[in-house]
């Protein structure tokens, strides 16, 4: 019986520790204070995931104002730790019927007047969550 | 020649009565795990799961993300149940196919994960979370080849520049490929001794020893290649040291398969060797007429290797028989 239980167990624990990061992700993303930065670049592809543009913060153009210390605090945002370093690319994530209409748009250079921004959660010591994708002001969805 | 056209000649000539033969063809058909419907499974374990990556790859708009979430692991903790009720039921091949699908189901729910959350985690941290997770079902698949898989995601995320930069200084150095060549033939020695004491638990040091002797003979074939090719214009004496080193490594090759009587092993070594010698005659002779003439005179080596392995080595004979 306690085989059973120890075998049960190995097979329910990588489920577990996903639902327990989704749960730590989704707490830190309700917690954190709304963030608002202007982002340049585009490149999206097409990966497990799914499409994604992948983006640089223009920090020049960004707020600082708006983090809890006023110090804009660059270190925390894009920040994937690999075992050689870190490595610094963002992603925000579209669905696949949009991809090609934002790509078309990110790619643009006309488009001079429009102004990319992309919302994010941050909380002091934590890696920063995407939240939303501005254009103009305006979430993506309803550009 | 098939089993049943086998043991009918058999039969014709007394050496078993025709009832042992409908005795052999029971047992064998009882037994016989065919690699078509292994493969059959697992072609359908991948479509599958291949599938379910690619739902979640679309990132449909439709569904709010938390129901997006709690299909993903409603599938998941199903197929959980799954793996656990073919170990209850002693059902192996959907137990294979479960542990399979698992295991995608794992780089599916890290993939939408990471979706929503927007994560800006790259390849290398996907992999090792994904076979990180993924331990439990590969652990308890006796399949060689998806153990293979899961080595080579595991291998893959240690960071692909790094391991670019190691093949290509490898590569350069004289001793390099073949100095590799031993270190994975070691590697794959540890896994095969490793194998026997915990084959009975998984498959893993079995699959880590195939898929070291497959890095083994790419790095023979990749230093022959290198430095054993008249072609190239390295030194004569680095070109014979080379071919030395590879004709060594495939006679010993060789030599161990006749030993252990693997047939398989015996005759994958054999035809390296020919395609080997093949490679280094067009790469010796210039003009078409001294290139036949050398082609010819290759073809008659082999010819002349094999019969005298056929006729010398009884083990040979022994191997064909009962492996053919």
């Amino acid at each position: 019986m306690n085989n059973k239980i120890y075998l049960l167990f190995l097979f329910v624990a990588p489920l577990l520790c996903l639902m327990a990061w989704t749960g730590s992700l989704y707490m830190q993303r309700s917690k954190g204070v709304d963030i608002k930065v202007a982002v340049t670049g585009y490149d999206p592809r097409d990966l497990l995931s799914g499409h994604y543009i992948s983006y640089t913060i223009d920090w020049d153009k960004t707020d600082c104002a708006q983090f809890p210390d006023g110090v804009c605090r660059a270190d925390e945002f894009c920040k994937e730790r690999t075992f050689w370093g870190i490595n610094r690319q963002c992603r925000f994530y579209v669905p696949e019927q949009y991809a090609r209409s934002l790509d078309t748009l990110f790619r643009n250079r006309n488009n001079e007047d429009m102004v990319f921004e992309v919302i994010y959660s941050y909380s002091k010591g934590h890696k920063a969550i995407a939240k939303q994708l501005l254009i103009n002001g305006k979430d993506w969805h309803d550009f | 020649m098939s089993l049943s056209a086998k043991l009918q000649v058999w039969v014709e000539n007394q050496l078993i009565t025709p009832a042992q033969s409908k005795e052999i063809l029971a047992f064998e058909m009882k037994n016989n795990k065919s690699f078509f419907w292994k493969a059959a499974f697992s072609i359908a374990a991948l479509f599958i799961g291949l599938g379910i990556c690619l739902i979640v790859a679309s990132n449909w708009d439709l569904l709010p993300e938390w129901l997006k979430l709690a299909v993903d692991f409603a599938i998941f903790a199903a197929l959980i149940y799954g793996v656990y009720w073919s170990f209850e039921h002693s059902k192996d091949r959907l137990k294979e196919l479960f542990l399979l699908l698992c295991f995608l189901m794992i780089g599916a729910s890290i993939g939408l994960i990471g979706q929503i959350f927007n994560l800006d985690g790259g390849w290398s941290s996907f992999a090792f979370a994904w076979c990180l997770l993924g331990i439990p079902y590969v652990f308890f698949s006796r399949a060689v080849w998806f153990n293979i898989v899961w080595l080579w995601i595991l291998c893959s995320s240690a960071h692909f520049e790094l391991l670019d930069m190691v093949f290509e200084w490898i590569s350069h150095q004289f001793l390099g490929l073949f100095a590799a060549a031993l270190f994975f033939n070691t590697l794959a020695y540890g896994a095969y001794k490793a194998d026997k004491f915990i084959n009975r638990y998984t498959v893993i040091a079995l699959a880590a020893g195939k898929l070291s002797m497959f890095f083994a003979y790419i790095s023979v074939i990749g230093g022959g290649f290198e430095w054993g090719m008249f072609s190239r214009g390295v030194p004569p004496y680095i070109t014979l040291a080379a071919n030395i080193f590879v004709f060594t490594y495939f006679g010993c090759r060789m030599l161990l398969a006749v030993k252990g009587q693997n047939l398989i092993s015996f005759k994958r070594n054999a035809l390296l060797v020919e395609l080997y010698i093949f490679a280094l005659f067009a790469s010796a002779f210039g003009d078409l007429f001294a290139t036949g003439i050398g082609f010819i005179l290759g073809g008659v080596l082999i010819l002349f290797m094999i019969y005298v392995l056929r006729k010398t080595s009884a083990y040979i004979k022994k191997m064909e028989i009962f492996n053919e």
